[in-house]
């Protein structure tokens, strides 16, 4: 009786490469370069924000997990999907933020935003966004204590973001003070992680060479944020500033690259991200222009995760021969 | 239907098993609206407690003479009295609370638990039994709408009925008193109340 | 007629139901009444220590779009100063209503913020004495009304710069109301 073992097991059947802990890894390893500037911009405290928020979010994983009497606890904390949402709310909390927010955060996130809807998979909203809005609406003081770079100088002085002083003082002031330049190196007062368009774009270069994420969603969202400023600003340049510096500025391509094409909140199919894309824009372009915040791009994104199942709906692929 | 039970059932009912807040899922817009302190849900629960009895009282004591095919427009007018009734002793003799609830009085007369009691229990019970159900009814909404400010009130504002609790230095969850803070806390009990549900059945079982 | 019988029904009831409201209504207004000025007597002598229990409402006309309230404290002939409702559109999110108290030098001596939408935990603390403190006994001479980030004497509520330059600026037109005033009177 030398038979084979038949393995019995339902679709899909051919494998690919793409495990999951490959696609966490890899937006890990896309996420370094920003990590570099932030850390060479603000100093050593950046890496403590960091890794406060990794750990308490993969503890907040494991005990949650556990209290739900999960099998495979270890296995599941580290498949690389809360190191992903404690690293990304990181990246969006100013570096002076206080460590008990960011545990905060850390637990809106794992706890509230992905485990209550049903852990991977079934999150309707991004965690890191969630976290980070919670704590924005929370603390709006500590949440908006920007400090400038001082190239690892401890003595942080206060200054307030591009975004920020377009909202309060007006578009001179902000020619006075930052340069495009400025902005696309990261030489500003920001959230952790979105300061250095360079640095992002380096590491979104190679998720996109890795073929974790697709060109779609951040294409159409940047591109209809350029569209809808720039069309602003053609009718009055003094009051509305470009279109480019709309894009470098505050989370716009932290959002895109990073948060707007996560798998588990972004639509299954092209034509879904392509809407998706543009919702993201047009919302953040709206915010940033006539909303109350001077940043629209994580509340953008979260309200489009919220259309994600109509999209879905609506752009399914007809199923032929049914 | 609750004809059968038994007095003490009656007036226990609203409690816990079919908690108006908690269970039924009747009263989301106060629930929500105005549980920003422990004492706002606390008041918006003893003034819906009042109307809820009163209009039990009146509605089971006329439920002879009230016709079935008019008995919601009948209801409504009995409800909407005593709901206005509220609002000008709310107004005349606790100023403050008044001015905390604001719109919310006067949507009592549209809150479906007072016309639901009415409407499912009253019409068909005593005036005694009425009288317990609303009392019993209106207990378990001042009960959730006061532990839904309490916990709101002490995340978002970091005090107990409006007594600190932290330092001076405690940042408390802004987020907690203002609308999101309402749809989490509200979820969070819901499954609160279900997974003590669940435990209880498998016990029983 | 079964119909007619329930419509009577219902109109028995409604005109019972008036009836009581209408009884609760004679009882409670009066007192309604007293609390309202009561609340508004209170507000008044927060802002003005000279206040009076009966001072004199004036609809000043300081613009031709703009009515402000003005309580005019005057006893015996002797102007002791006023207390202004101010309104600003100028707010993070909607209209500012305020209170503020004036004497006769020309000094602020009082302020309190009747409605408002600010942001919990940001614009509302322009309700607290820590902000507003630092314009008691400043009138028009001795204070630049402006923001410290735009040039003046005023420190801003931290991450609440529009709420605080609203504020600031009204309790600029507040005064300037208050010598316009003044120079009419």
């Amino acid at each position: 009786m030398n038979m084979k073992r038949i393995v019995i097991a339902s679709s899909p059947h051919i494998h690919s490469e793409d495990t999951l802990h490959r696609v966490m890894y890899d937006v890990v390893i896309a996420l370094i370069p920003a990590m570099i500037i932030s850390t060479v911009f603000f100093g050593l405290r950046v890496l403590a924000v960091m890794g406060i928020a990794v750990i308490s979010a993969v503890l907040f994983e494991a005990g949650f997990l556990k209290l739900a009497g999960h099998d495979r606890i270890r296995s599941t904390a580290f498949d690389g999907s809360a190191i992903i949402a404690g690293l990304l709310l990181a990246f969006n909390v100013p570096p002076t933020c206080p460590f008990w927010i960011v545990i905060i955060g850390s637990f809106i996130a794992i706890v509230v935003t992905k485990h209550t809807f049903g852990g991977l998979g079934y999150n309707l909203f991004n965690p890191a966004l969630v976290g980070r809005i919670f704590l924005l609406i929370s603390f709006p003081v500590q949440m908006t204590a920007w400090t400038k770079p001082t190239f690892w100088k401890a003595d942080a002085l206060s200054g307030a973001t591009p975004l920020g002083v377009l909202k309060t003082e007006g578009l001179a002031a902000v020619q006075d003070m930052f340069s495009i330049q400025s902005n696309f190196i990261g030489t500003i007062p920001g959230c952790l992680g979105e300061i250095s368009a360079a640095a992002l774009l380096i590491g979104a270069g190679y998720l996109l060479v890795r073929k974790v994420i697709s060109w779609h969603i951040p294409v159409f969202f940047l591109g209809t944020l350029a569209v809808f400023t720039g069309l602003f600003w053609l009718i009055d340049s003094g009051t509305y500033a470009n279109p480019l510096f709309h894009i470098v500025s505050g989370g716009a391509i932290l959002g895109a690259f990073f948060m707007a094409t996560d798998m588990v909140t972004s639509p299954l199919t092209r034509n879904g991200q392509m809407i998706f894309g543009f919702g993201c824009g047009l919302l953040t372009g709206i915010i940033r222009l006539f909303g109350g915040y001077p940043e629209g791009v994580a509340f953008a994104i979260l309200l489009m995760n919220a259309t994600v199942p109509l999209i879905d709906r609506y752009t399914e692929v007809k199923k032929v021969g049914l | 239907m609750s004809t059968k039970n038994s007095i003490g059932t009656v007036l226990t009912e609203g409690l816990w098993r079919s908690n108006p807040v908690l269970i039924l899922l009747l009263g989301m817009c106060p629930t929500l609206g105005v549980t920003s302190s422990a004492i706002n849900g606390i008041g918006m629960g003893l003034a819906t407690t009042f109307v809820l009895i009163m209009s039990n009282l009146v509605v089971s004591a006329m439920r002879g003479i009230i016709p079935k095919k008019m008995r919601i427009p009948c209801f409504i007018v009995i409800i909407a009295s005593f709901v206005t009734i509220v609002e000008m002793l709310t107004q005349a003799f606790t100023p403050a609370l008044y001015k905390a609830l604001g719109v919310f009085i006067p949507l009592i007369v549209v809150n479906c638990i007072v016309l639901g009691r009415s409407e499912a229990f009253a019409y068909k019970n005593s005036v005694f039994r009425s009288l317990l159900d609303g009392i019993g009814m209106g207990i378990g909404f001042t009960l959730a709408l006061g532990i839904m400010g309490t916990i709101r009130e002490i995340l978002g504002n970091g005090s107990i009925l409006g007594n600190p609790l932290f330092g001076e230095h405690f940042s408390p969850m802004l987020i907690m008193i203002m609308p999101p803070g309402a749809f989490l806390t509200l979820g969070y009990l819901l499954g609160l109340a279900n997974y003590i549900n669940r435990m209880r059945a498998r016990k029983g079982a | 007629m079964k119909g007619f019988k329930d419509v009577i029904i219902l109109i028995l009831i409604s005109t019972i139901s008036g009836f009581c409201l209408s009884l609760v209504y004679a009882k409670t207004q009066a007192k309604i009444e007293a609390v309202k000025q009561e609340s508004v007597r209170t507000a008044l002598k927060n802002v003005a220590d000279f206040m009076t229990d009966d001072p004199k409402k004036v609809d000043f006309e300081f613009s031709e779009t703009e009515t402000i309230p003005i309580y005019d404290v005057t006893i015996n002939g002797e102007h002791l100063g006023a207390a202004l409702e101010i309104t600003t559109p100028e707010g993070f999110s909607g209209n500012i209503v305020f209170l503020m108290g004036v004497n006769q030098r020309g000094e602020i001596t009082g302020f309190q913020i009747l409605d408002a939408k600010e942001t919990p935990g940001l614009g509302t603390k322009a309700a607290d004495k820590a902000f507003w403190g630092q314009f008691v006994g400043r009138s028009l001479d001795t204070m630049t009304f402006k923001v410290k980030k735009d040039g003046g004497d005023v420190d801003a509520i931290t991450a609440s710069t529009i709420t605080s330059r609203a504020v600031t600026h009204a309790l600029e037109k507040g005064l300037k109301a208050y010598q316009a005033y003044r120079g009419g009177a």
